[in-house]
């Protein structure tokens, strides 16, 4: 900064602070209007300075035809003390050292798509002030897109395919897939991948297996499998998997007659299959208690099952734990179960998680938000403030995202703020909100500390003990302790608010 | 004036009008609500003194996870009973009852993480006409559904009356719900809390019957293991249940009971780990480490000693 625009700064700045200051009172409201102009129209010299280069430019791929770009804010020393950000209008993205950029952006995040499988591609990045002084481009980055699955899986190494022996009432159905697949079954042939009655327990990776009960002695067995890769192509003929059991040796009596169908008893079971976030903890609660969980995939995807059941409506949840501890919001199903038959239920798209970084921010100061999604995904962060905020931001490969809101755009007071995630074809629903105040002081988040809402008895979960001690305070006069505890909504009584709080933040 | 002029000048804008008021009239009253109420009868016409069945279910756009439903019957009305086992409801606040003085039957529970779609099952009423006429079934205005969402809203929701008939000397379908499963197999937890019961251990259970529902729970604690369930002296019990052995050394039995009279029983053995609330944990570890500590100090003056 040159002396004569110091010169200025601080005499404008002395005159604010000595003329304007004292005429106010506490408690107006007071609009300060900073004007930012070039140098020609302030009657300053121009800005030739080009802003920094944007650093740590980071290349992901997210897709077979999507990679995403990340880097850190460029500065530009002209009007400021080249910490601020504010000077820099956008940033021009190059592609394989093309001197034309593939887009100009205003964030310091970008998904580049509609790119080739299996390809590898380069990026540098250059930031452009206000005045339109350009920097020097980045360094270059490079990275590969995912290679497409673009055939079939290919089974192999079937079994059984023998006879088994005789009291044989259940076998391990099992098969190998040349690439990662879901493979599914039936007792008649040329059915279709997704009109297949049955999906294998074990499934999703290269391979497979099952459990056949109710088998009987003296019956041939044939079944039709098809599996489909993870790029969603399905074998379109069927892999055969065919076994006898023997009939019981001597023992003469009689006949047993004829036998028909033989068809083994499959069991009941509902599966649960979609996306959450890569190598996510997944955990099934049947009727609000948990049955089991298992991990998700380095590709987020899931697929989780529910065995011993009986015919009758039940309510599923499914709720993901993210790499960092996070977890989503519970997501319900109601199913009315058949006997006997094995349901599946997919395209799951779990919300992202969401964390802050502190509970009170100071007016001014950043607040960090962060979660966990797919990584192909885009994420929006909405901030409830008078008038809404939605922000857009990227996940890393990991699916791991953060937005810093600067705490001048909202006003002060209570905020909530949310996330949800949208792809190419489909939109997750919101997070769990969380609330936060901007105001005159920093209140860091206490992780230790951190209880979760409707967790009563402070062991970590919100449950059927949870669920207990409410009812137990139902109409009730509270006590001071149960006041300041179950009383969730802080209404002086246990009502049907305080049953929905807990039932919204159900973790099993 | 000729018609085809006053229709121009009168007629048309005064449909126009019209209709601009019912869509403002109507509209609203169809459009804001999220969820629908309504009852399904096994039949519109009943015969006297015999018992019929209406379920009461729900078609709901947004996910809702708090009940508060209060029916109002007709005086020539009688509850027979109620059957909740397939209801989407998990978690009963209140099991359906029937209140005679204000003709009212309610309940309320919670779905942990809501529930949204069709015709989904809320309760069954078997209910018994006393004498013939019109049958009116309506909601109390307090009935409350609340939204899965973090203001935990209350939704507005369109409730559907029913009116039925009840005639002298018809036969009415069939009653009975068929059940012959047991209550599912559930998982007792063992749990302190300073809330309730002076901070002392009680379980909390809560099974779950696809047939008719589950009409009770009991409770045994006993020295030793049971050899016959069927003789034991079980005394009705709700959750939470407080633990007359706090030591924790007895075997403890759960009997759920559905409304078929299947039952389900559940044990808990002596030494079970109980699920100790996060103070109560860490006051156990420190004094575990201030005692070996002391215990350690000792030794060691005594060996410095000899």
């Amino acid at each position: 900064m040159n002396s004569r625009r110091l010169f200025l700064l601080a005499l404008y700045s002395t005159l604010f602070f000595v003329v304007c200051l004292p005429a106010i009172s506490y408690g107006e409201n007071v609009i300060l209007t900073i004007t930012v102009c070039d140098g020609a129209d302030c009657g300053l010299d121009p800005d030739i300075t080009a802003p920094s280069v944007p650093t740590n430019l980071a290349a992901a791929s997210a897709s077979v035809t999507q990679i995403n770009l990340t880097w850190d804010a460029s500065t530009d020393p002209w009007l400021h003390d080249g910490s601020s950000t504010s000077g820099v209008a956008v940033y021009k993205i190059y592609r394989d050292a093309n001197p034309t950029p593939i887009v100009t952006v205003g964030g310091t995040s970008y998904s580049d798509t509609g790119l080739t499988a299996n390809t590898t591609y380069s990026y540098t990045i250059a930031a452009i002030d206000n005045a339109g002084n350009p920097s020097s481009q980045s360094g270059s980055v490079s990275t590969t897109t995912f290679t497409s699955a673009s055939s079939a899986p290919v089974p192999s190494s079937g079994s059984p395919s023998s006879i088994l022996s005789a009291g044989t009432t259940q076998t391990n159905m099992s098969l190998d897939t040349d690439i990662a697949a879901t493979c599914r079954y039936g007792m008649i042939a040329n059915t279709p991948y997704v009109s297949l009655p049955s999906v294998f327990s074990t499934t999703g990776g290269t391979s497979h297996a099952t459990v056949l009960s109710g088998l009987i002695n003296g019956t041939t067995y044939t079944l039709y499998i098809r599996c489909q890769s993870t790029a969603n192509i399905p074998m379109t003929s069927d892999y055969i998997i065919s076994f006898s059991i023997a009939s019981p040796s001597g023992g003469g009596g009689g006949g047993g007659g004829g036998g028909g169908g033989g068809n083994p008893s499959i069991p009941t079971t509902v599966s649960f299959e979609g996306l959450a976030y890569p190598n996510a903890t997944i955990s099934l609660l049947k009727d609000g208690q948990q049955v089991t969980s298992q991990p998700a995939g380095a590709d987020a995807r899931f697929k989780i099952t529910a065995y011993g059941l009986s015919a009758g409506t039940y309510t599923f949840s499914v709720v993901a734990t993210d790499t960092e501890g996070r977890r989503s919001l519970i997501h319900s199903f109601t199913v009315a179960i058949t006997a006997d038959v094995g349901t599946t239920i997919s395209g799951i798209f779990i919300p992202p998680t969401i964390g802050i970084d502190k509970v009170e921010v100071k007016r001014g100061e950043p607040l960090v938000i962060v979660g966990q999604s797919i990584p192909s995904s885009t994420v929006t962060v909405s901030i409830h403030s008078d008038t809404e905020l939605n922000k857009k931001v990227v996940p890393d490969r990991y699916g791991l995202w953060k937005y810093i809101l600067n705490t001048f755009e909202v006003e002060n007071g209570d905020h909530l703020t949310k996330a949800n995630a949208e792809t190419d074809t489909d939109v997750s629903t919101f997070s769990s909100a969380i609330r936060f105040v901007v105001g005159d002081r920093t209140v860091l988040v206490a992780k230790a500390a951190a209880r979760l809402v409707g967790d009563l008895n402070g062991d970590g979960r919100v449950n059927i003990i949870d669920f207990s001690i409410l009812s137990y305070w139902y109409k009730r006069t509270l006590s001071v302790a149960a006041k300041a505890t179950v009383d969730l909504n802080h209404d002086g009584k246990v009502d049907l608010i305080d049953f929905s709080i807990i039932a919204y933040h159900w973790t099993g | 004036m000729r018609y085809s002029e006053a229709k121009t000048r009168f007629i048309y804008p005064a449909s126009a009008l019209a209709l601009m008021f019912c869509l403002a009239v109507l509209l609203p009253a169809h459009t804001a609500h999220a969820a629908r109420l309504y009852f399904d009868p096994e039949e519109k016409t009943v015969g006297v003194d015999q018992a019929f069945r209406v379920g009461l279910l729900i078609d709901s756009l947004v996910s809702e996870n708090a009940f508060d439903i209060k029916i109002r019957l007709p005086d020539n009305l009688e509850v027979v009973d109620t059957y909740d086992g397939n209801s989407i409801i998990n978690y009963w606040i209140t099991r359906p009852t029937f209140d005679k003085t204000t003709s009212l039957l309610s309940f309320s529970g919670i779905v942990p993480g809501g529930y949204s779609g069709n015709a989904g099952q809320l309760l069954v009423m078997s209910l018994k006409a006393t004498r013939p006429g019109d049958l009116y079934l309506d909601y109390d205005p307090t009935t409350t559904i609340l939204m899965n969402d973090a203001l935990h809203s209350n939704d507005l929701i369109r409730t559907v009356p029913l009116s039925l008939t009840a005639v002298a000397g018809k036969d009415n379908i069939e009653n009975a719900i068929p059940d012959n499963d047991s209550p599912e197999s559930f998982v007792p937890y063992i749990a302190t809390s300073s809330l309730i019961f002076s901070g002392r251990l009680a379980i909390y259970f809560e099974a779950q019957d696809k047939g008719t529902g589950i009409y009770g729970y009991e409770v045994v604690e006993r020295s030793s293991p049971a050899k016959d369930l069927g003789s034991l002296p079980w005394g009705r019990a709700e959750s939470p249940y407080l633990l007359r052995d706090q030591s924790l050394s007895s075997y403890i039995y759960i009997r759920a009971t559905d409304k078929s009279g299947n039952v389900r029983v559940e044990l808990i053995k002596p030494g079970h780990t109980r699920s100790w609330s996060t103070p109560a944990r860490w006051s156990i570890i420190v004094l575990s480490i201030l005692l070996l500590s002391l215990w350690l100090n000792r030794s060691t003056k005594r060996h410095t000693r000899s």
